[in-house]
């Protein structure tokens, strides 16, 4: 227990540490933020920030200023899930495997499940730093800042999952730009559902959807437990099937390797 | 404790229909360096793959550190080092932070990064990126980091590829003094002067089977040709069979003509070309 405690300490340090230095997963934290400041600076200069810009639109309708406040936050959200969890596991895994610093790591008797742990809980970390500093500048109301960031960590759970396997299944960092895409969309879906009705009763039941939902209940103020069964059966889901799918390939993923 | 480090016995793999490696048999006693020769793709490689589970073999028996392999512990692999023909370090962190990672990671002390990087020759290159470093220096830094945790068995594939020949013969004499502390040495490598220097034993490999297993001078004079080179004052250089050599050296003494008697042994290359049926 000792020795698997000091292995991962070993491996979180450094897992944090290179990612520090790598200039790409630097950007997976910069770009969420700058989105937000973008987007509430953008919809302030519309006259339409109210709350998000104090001085400009102070006069807006409630439900305008809630759905702005949605606008930002969900993007937020899923930009810290899609970028900080995904994009950095992804790309940071299959960097592992092109570089054989991975075989190298498991020829120094570090287990797969130590390794995979600590890239995970690292991974959960740049997410958390980077929702931190979104909801910041975002300038959403701090009440709804233990909503977002309960949903921004349950949220980014399935995405992990998923991402570790992509990540494995990468055989190098150009393949993992491929295999990306459609995790990043998943992660992302949540944000096109401000586009359309249709398009939101689809991507709610994606692997962020269910977390998306809950912090649009936050927002208006509706939530409710009647309100919160569908959206936690979701997450639950997606967390169930991202394990499973994990458990099942990882093992595989690796010996091939 | 079992005076046998590891052994194989009649051990089989395939890729598919292919049989790289065919009815393998050797044994490493504890504190021996043992050399592991073969031209390439003769299986070597596969061979310390099969030792260090990262392949599974078809048949036979494999035991490590006294025990089969399928029964070896965690803990027995605490015990062992392993330089892959792979093995990289972490390009943006340094040399000597890569070195503390894998202290951190055996559970042994930092206190002897400083001591590696001094005796690899990288205490002046410790805080240098390792993106930055030439491939004999990631190759060094690569060496420690196999060394870190003082191993009981050592496996090299191919340590001194890539090095300069005073790292090469640096390398040659932290082995040399490894053995003597006790460690396991099990070496890999195309290098048959470097293999006569490091081990003890060695076994040459050739198409998945091997071809001969003993030591350098053993096997020297297994394949050493019936011939001796006499250089004499007036009548040249003359190539003799020792058998028949014995009347004619005396000869050649008697009447003052002998300059110089040379056994015609071959060297360790010159037995593995041999064995494995290549040429120069």
């Amino acid at each position: 227990m000792q020795a698997n405690l000091r292995k991962l300490g070993a491996l979180i340090a450094k897992d944090a540490v290179d990612l520090a230095k790598n200039p790409t997963m630097v950007l997976c934290v910069v770009l969420p933020v700058g989105f937000s400041v973008f987007y509430r600076f953008f919809m302030g200069d519309m006259g339409l920030g109210g709350p998000l810009r104090s001085g400009v639109g102070a006069d807006l309708e409630p439900t305008v200023a809630t759905l702005l406040q949605y606008i930002v936050l969900n993007m937020a959200l899923c930009m810290c899930i899609g970028m900080g969890a995904a994009t950095s596991l992804i790309y940071g895994l299959a960097e592992e495997k092109e570089k054989h610093t991975l075989r190298t790591l498991m020829l120094a008797n570090v287990t797969a499940e130590q390794i995979m742990l600590a890239k995970g809980i690292v991974a959960l970390g740049l997410t958390v730093v980077a929702e931190v500093l979104c909801f910041v500048v975002s300038g959403a109301s701090w009440s709804l800042f233990g909503w977002f960031m309960l949903c921004g960590i349950v949220g980014a759970v399935p995405i992990i999952l998923l991402s570790l396997v992509v990540g494995l299944a990468s055989r190098d960092q150009m393949t993992a730009g491929m295999y990306s895409v459609p995790i990043l969309v998943i992660a992302l879906a949540p944000m096109f559902g401000n586009f359309s009705e249709s398009v939101r009763n689809v991507v709610r039941f994606a692997p962020t959807g269910g977390v998306d939902e809950l912090l649009r209940m936050a927002i208006s103020g509706t939530v409710a437990p009647s309100e919160l069964v569908m959206p936690l059966l979701v997450t639950a889901a997606w967390i169930v099937v991202a394990a499973v799918a994990f458990k099942l390939l990882y093992r595989r993923l690796l010996r091939d390797n | 404790m079992s005076a046998v480090a590891l052994s194989m016995e009649a051990v089989s793999l395939s890729f598919g229909p292919k049989r790289v490696l065919d009815n393998l048999a050797f044994s490493v006693r504890r504190g021996e360096a043992f050399g592991f020769l073969g031209p390439s793709g003769a299986g070597k490689t596969t061979t310390i793959k099969l030792l260090t589970r990262q392949l599974t073999r078809d048949g036979g028996r494999i035991n490590l550190l006294g025990r089969p392999i399928e029964n070896a512990t965690t803990a027995d692999y605490e015990r062992i080092g392993i330089l892959s023909d792979t093995s990289a370090l972490y390009e943006r962190l340094s040399i000597a932070d890569n070195l503390k990672l894998y202290a951190r990671l055996r559970g042994t002390s930092r206190r002897r990064v400083p001591y590696l990087l001094e005796r690899l020759g990288l205490a002046d290159d410790g805080k240098r990126l390792i993106k930055n470093c030439s491939k004999g220096m990631r190759q060094r830094a690569a060496l420690a980091a196999a060394l870190v945790h003082e191993p009981e068995l050592l496996f090299l594939d191919e340590p001194t590829s890539g090095l300069d020949p005073a790292a090469r013969a640096e390398v040659h004499r932290m082995l040399a003094e490894l053995r003597e502390r006790g460690t396991t040495v099990f070496l890999t490598t195309h290098d048959m002067a470097e293999a006569e220097i490091v081990c003890q034993r060695v076994a040459i490999l050739n198409d998945g089977v091997i071809a001969a297993c003993d030591t350098p001078d053993d096997l020297k004079l297994r394949y050493a040709r019936n011939r001796i080179v006499v250089r004499t004052r007036s009548r040249g250089t003359l190539e003799l069979t020792k058998d028949a050599a014995g009347p004619v050296l005396s000869e050649l003494a008697q009447a003052g003509e002998l300059l110089s008697v040379h056994s015609d042994e071959p060297n360790l290359e010159e037995v593995f070309l041999e064995l494995t049926g290549r040429e120069f």
